[in-house]
Formats: structure tokens, sequence, C-alpha cells
């Protein structure tokens, strides 16, 4: 059965025009989000994860620019609806955690000041209604006596008690999408499993759609119900997890995976992916794995880095890749 | 042989001057490093292991000389370092080198990459000057950075690249022992890996020692003859790698290792096997350090610190057990 879509992204394309020349940090990509799943936004740094979550929520800045795409959200399209409206979105129906939990915290404020804040701007709950239910969230992300921490200002905390807070702010509105980017990676591995295990349980109870982004692909792993990994601002890779863990079609996520180290393998040297991504001022034509790809053909520099279907859980842009499925569906046919 | 011997090495940092000392009102530590003993093989790599905080690049600052220890002894090739002459200690200071974490910060951004290793090889009088130049770019060549960028700036490379020309600066000196600080952590995984063969290679070519800190357990695994693994300052549980790896024994290796992401194809259900944070150093918890969090613990762990005890070929300091 298809679940509902919440969210439809269509050729979004974010460039920067800096000094330089111009970024062209997100290549126009597509991808959708379905109710209740977690999807996992996997890429090195500088892959243009992050610029795409911002894009959803149309958080880009001069010298950024949003030049084409749209954004379905519930069959809105965000990128024709106004400030205003999209202001009552954002924070609301689709909020936002940070690798840096300081980024959404205000220092001079209390926590519970800020849970009121957003509690009785985002639902018009009364003070003594949003205080109540601030105690309920805090306590609701596993901090314990939630009445004193209402009390304290975010560097009275430990790092993981500030992302903590920051998970009870993002849901404080029930919102139906979150974007959550690297909200672990300052953590450590232990805090990031409470946080991980926090975060999945109180989604699941909600039916919320997640959207992870990360460049851990182990973690991402373990979560995501579909993963979506991007390269040089293209999605090159995209489907179930199952289907790409088990079985990755691009020769770069096939790198990436064999380039971790197995807990329970013994190997004595990594396999490892040679040179760099290239720079997004200077994209190569065609595939743009291609200078570090073992398996490339003459047919890769004409690669046109739209997704192709592999099955009807994945897709990826490798043309080898596709070439090699066709063969082998025609074989045997 | 043993190459480097650290005995009941303690480090407190002090905080008078601190905001939190001044909110407590009164001369407080930071119980950095609390009693820790271990020793390294040459050719050998020992890895410390723990949660940011529990004192891992304290213990290496304070082998390479960088901080004083506050109590304990650190010996290399059998020699306490503490009794050793001012020009024994120099002669160390090649012996000894570290790679760090963030290639950035280490390497001056207003030298050249040239001089960023000449400078060491002069200082310490390794090649004549005639020689130099070949010198370096050897060793630029070992660590696979091309020849031709000796007049480039650090900002001018990738972060992996950076952390190879840092590499190269700490083998100028021809060192036998090194302590690796985080030195991949900051890079993508694709660069990790690269990084983590170059080590490896170096380690076989010049028969290096390695005193290697990382969080990252499956690149422990990868890198490690020997494994410590710590906690406030306290070492848990130490031993063979192989060992270990099998199987975890102290309550909170066996956490640790529950939390580590691993690639699979199946959704995990069930995440969070600590609750709560790590006590704040300044404030020593009694009797076992991992008290707080600890599913086993009973009375005695309260009271008592348990040492470092022999267990299925391995050490751990648990009562439990
Ligand atoms: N404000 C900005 N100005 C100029 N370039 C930017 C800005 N934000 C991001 N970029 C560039 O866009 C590209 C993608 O960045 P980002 O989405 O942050 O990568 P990721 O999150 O995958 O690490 C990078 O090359 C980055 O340098
Ligand atoms: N120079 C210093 N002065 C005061 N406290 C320090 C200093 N260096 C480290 N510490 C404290 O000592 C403890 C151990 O730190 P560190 O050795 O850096 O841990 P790790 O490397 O395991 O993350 C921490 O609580 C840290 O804040
Ligand atoms: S000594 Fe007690 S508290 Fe400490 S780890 Fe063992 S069982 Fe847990
Ligand atoms: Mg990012
Ligand atoms: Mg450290």
């Amino acid at each position: 059965m298809q679940r509902e879509k919440i969210l439809e992204v269509k050729n979004l394309k974010t460039f920067f025009n800096t000094k330089d020349g111009v970024i062209k940090a997100v290549n126009g990509v597509n991808f959708d989000l379905e109710k209740g799943e977690i999807l996992g936004i996997v890429g090195e740094s500088g892959a243009g994860k992050s610029v795409t979550g911002f894009s959803l929520l149309r958080l880009i800045d001069p010298p950024g620019e949003i030049l084409e795409g749209s954004i379905k959200f519930k069959g809105q399209d965000l990128m024709k609806i106004n400030k205003r409206n999209m202001n009552k979105i954002r924070g609301k129906k689709i909020s936002m955690i940070f690798q840096d939990p300081m980024a959404s915290l205000n220092p001079v404020l209390t926590i519970g000041q800020q849970l009121i804040e957003v509690l009785q701007f985002h639902l018009n709950y009364s003070r003594k209604k949003a205080r109540n239910r601030a105690v309920e969230l805090l306590n609701m992300v596993g901090i314990s006596s939630p009445e004193k921490r209402m009390k304290h200002y975010p560097n009275q905390l430990s790092g993981g008690m500030r992302q903590r807070v920051v998970v009870a702010i993002a849901l404080a509105s029930d919102p139906e999408v979150i974007i959550a980017d690297e909200p672990t990676t300052a953590l450590d591995v232990t805090i990031q499993a409470q946080i991980i295990g926090l975060m999945k349980n109180l989604i699941k109870d909600r039916q919320t759609s997640l959207i992870f982004i990360t460049h851990d692909l182990a973690l991402v792993s373990e979560i995501a119900d579909r993963i979506l990994v991007m390269y040089a601002g293209d999605i090159i890779e995209y489907g179930s997890k199952e289907s790409i863990i088990s079985n990755p079609a691009h020769p770069y996520t096939q790198g990436l995976i064999n380039s971790i180290p197995v807990l329970d393998k013994d190997q004595k040297r990594l396999k490892q992916i040679k040179g760099l991504m290239p720079s997004p001022l200077d994209l190569p034509e065609g595939c743009k794995f291609r200078s570090r790809c073992s398996k490339k053909t003459d047919y890769c520099k004409n690669n046109d880095n739209k997704l192709k279907k592999i099955n009807n859980n994945h897709y990826s842009t490798c043309s080898e890749a596709y070439q090699l499925q066709k063969e082998l569906i025609a074989g045997v046919g | 042989m043993k190459l480097l011997e650290v005995n009941n090495l303690k480090k407190h940092f002090s905080v008078n001057d601190s905001f939190l000392a001044n909110l407590l009102n009164k001369n407080s530590q930071v119980h950095a490093v609390n009693g820790v003993s271990f020793s390294i093989n040459k050719g050998e790599t020992l890895s410390l292991v723990g949660e940011s905080g529990c004192g891992k690049s304290t213990i290496g600052r304070t082998i390479l000389g960088l901080y004083e220890p506050t109590e304990g002894e650190i010996s290399y090739c059998g020699k306490k370092i503490s009794q050793m002459s001012k020009k024994e200690k120099f002669g160390l200071k090649e012996k000894m080198q570290m790679i760090f974490q963030d290639p950035f910060s280490s390497l001056n951004p207003r030298q050249k990459v040239k001089d960023i290793i000449k400078e060491p090889i002069r200082s310490h009088d390794i090649v004549s000057r005639e020689e130099e130049k070949d010198y370096i770019l050897n060793l630029l060549d070992k660590v696979g950075v091309d020849g031709s960028y000796l007049n480039r700036y650090p900002h001018q490379f990738s972060g992996g690249q950076r952390q190879r020309i840092g590499i190269a600066r700490s083998l100028s000196m021809e060192p036998d022992f090194i302590v690796a600080d985080e030195p991949i952590s900051a890079l993508d995984v694709s660069i990790q890996a690269q990084i983590l063969n170059l080590l490896m290679d170096l380690q076989d070519e010049f028969d290096l020692t390695f005193l290697f800190i990382a969080h990252d357990l499956s690149v422990v695994k990868h890198i490690s003859d020997r494994v410590a693994i710590m906690y406030l300052g306290k070492i848990f549980e130490i031993g063979d790698k192989k060992d270990i790896f099998a199987e975890p024994i102290h309550p909170y290796t066996k956490a640790l290792f529950n939390s580590i992401p691993e690639l699979t194809t199946t959704t995990k259900e069930k995440f969070s096997v600590l609750s709560g944070d790590v006590p704040d150093p300044i404030q020593l918890p009694q009797g076992c350090y991992f008290h707080s969090r600890c599913k086993y613990a009973e009375e005695i762990c309260l009271k008592e610190k348990p040492e470092l005890k022999e267990v299925n070929g391995r050490k751990v300091a648990c009562h439990q057990l």
C-alpha cells in the first residue's frame, strides 16, 4: 500500500553566487517523503545535504538562491506561498534540529521560557497550559527533575541534555515533518544512542516523518526506511535501505560501504576511494564521480546524472549499474 | 620489549579562576587522569578509547611532556623521564611525536609546506642543508603528497592532504613513538580509510610504536594490537584487541560497544543502553566512577573503587566479576 506523501521535491536547485564563481550546491534533486517514514540523507561534507535541508524550509540567504524547483508539502507548493505563511509552517508543521544545539537555543532565556514561547506562538496556548505542557515535554525527552530544569539556562546543561531540549522544542508544536541535520554528530556514542532511541520512539508514536541528515552511513542504516546518497550536489542513489545497503548500485556508495571498517570482520587494509569530491565551483560534465571511479567507461562522461530505475525501490545515476541491470534483465527474459 | 611504561599517572588541572570555581566558591580541580597504568611494546599499537573528556588527550600530552604529571611516573626505554637530563629530554623530543586531530590548527597557516617540515629538521639537526630538500621530498612522497606542492600553504589543501602533511612533519625527526590523537576524526569516511592505510603502512616501514587515541571503535579495532577503555580518567578494561572485541566484559565497555552504529539492513529497535551522563570530573564520585549509570551496581560499588584485575586474559576493574 502506498503511504501518503508528505513532501514531494522536484528539480530543486540551490546555487551560491560567490566572488570565486557559482557554487552549485544542489543540482536539481528529486525525492519524496512519506508519512511516518525516516528518510536518511548521507554523503560526505560539502555534498549538499545541509543546503538541501535548508532549502526545504526556504532558509537560504544571499548569496544563495533557490533557482528552480517545487517543494510540495501535502500538495501545497512551498515555493509559491508568501513569507508570512511560510513562517507559520516553519517550526510548526516542519521543524528542524541542528548539529549544534546552541544554534537553536537562546543562551539568555531559560529552557522553560523557550519551550513556553514556542507553545504560545505556534499553538496559542495560555501561559499556564504552555507551562504544564513544557514540563511534560521535558519529561518525555528524558530530562530528570523537569520542574527544576525549566529554570536553567542552556549553559547549565550538558551537550546531550541540550540536544534533548532541542528535540523537545522541535516536537512541541507536534510537527508533521522534522528535518534533523547531523543532530548527534557532536555527541558521544552512548549519548547519541540515547537521543536516536528517543527521537525514534517519539516520532513513531505520532507518525511524524523524519529527514535524517548525516555523514554516518552506519548510523543511518540503523534507523532509516529509505536512504538517499548525495554526491557533489546530486542524489546519486536513492531507495529502500535494505536494497541500498545489501546491493549498492553506485560505485561511490559501494566505495563508502567498503571503506568503513567492519567490527566483526578482520581486514588488513581498508578499501579506499582514491581522490576527492570535485569542487562545486568546477563540476565536471557527465558523471561527477568519474575521476575517482574504477568502473568508468566511455559512456560515463555523457551521463545525464538522472536517477535510473534499478527496481521499484531502488534508483541510481550510474550508467554502468543501469546498463548491467538491463543486460541482466534481458538475459533473464 | 617495553618501549613506554606509564605508572599510576594522575593529572589534575586547577580551575581556581574559572567561572565554575567562583560559582562553587572553592579551589576546584578537574580530575582529568586518575591513576592510569599501562605499557606499550615496541612496534605495537595501543588504543585509548572512551568518550570525550575521559582524559585520553591529557594522557597523550603528559607522555609527550606537554604537561607535568600531578603524580606517577612515565618511563621510556626503561628509564624514568623525570630522572633524565636536559640533553636526554631534548633527544626524547625527536623520538616521541604527535599527530593531531585537526591538521589545520596544528599547521602554521603562514608557513609553506616546505618550511613546516624544515623547521623541526633544522632545530634538531636531522640532516645537512644539502640533503634537506631531498629529505623533505622523500617524506612527502612517503605520505602521498605531490612534491610539486612544496611552496603551497596549508589552506590550499584538503583536510586529508593536510593530515598527510602533519604526518610528514611528525616523521621528519625519525621518531620511534607516535601519539596519534584522533588523527582521522575530522575527516570524511572515504578519506579516513586513506589515512588509516597510510598510518599502518608507515608503521610497518619504520617500525613505529603508536598510542592511538580514538572514540570510533571500528577504527580502533582495525588499527590496534591492544585496547584500553577509559572512563573519567580511569582504565576500566585493558587487553588484547581480539579478546576485548570478541567479548567485552566491563559493564561500561559492553554499553559502549552496544552504542556503536553498525552497517545493517535491518532497522535497530532498541537504542539507549545507558541512561544519564558522565559525572563531573571536578567532583569525582565515591566508589566505582561508573556506578551512577551501571545496572549491576550494588552496595560495594558505591563505596569502594574497583582495581584492575585479571579476567579472561585481560584486566578489568569491576566489583561484580
Ligand atoms: N552560505 C554559503 N555560501 C557559499 N557556499 C555555501 C554556503 N552554504 C553552503 N555552501 C556550499 O554548498 C556546498 C554544499 O554544502 P552543504 O550542503 O553544507 O554540504 P553538507 O551538508 O553535505 O556537508 C558546499 O560546497 C558549501 O561550501
Ligand atoms: N588544560 C586544561 N585545563 C583544564 N582542564 C583541562 C585541560 N585539558 C583538559 N582538561 C579537562 O580534563 C578532562 C579530560 O580532558 P581530555 O584529556 O581532553 O579528554 P579526551 O581527550 O578524552 O576528550 C576534561 O574534563 C577536560 O575539560
Ligand atoms: S564496579 Fe559496580 S558499578 Fe562499577 S561497573 Fe562494576 S558493577 Fe558497575
Ligand atoms: Mg552539513
Ligand atoms: Mg581528546
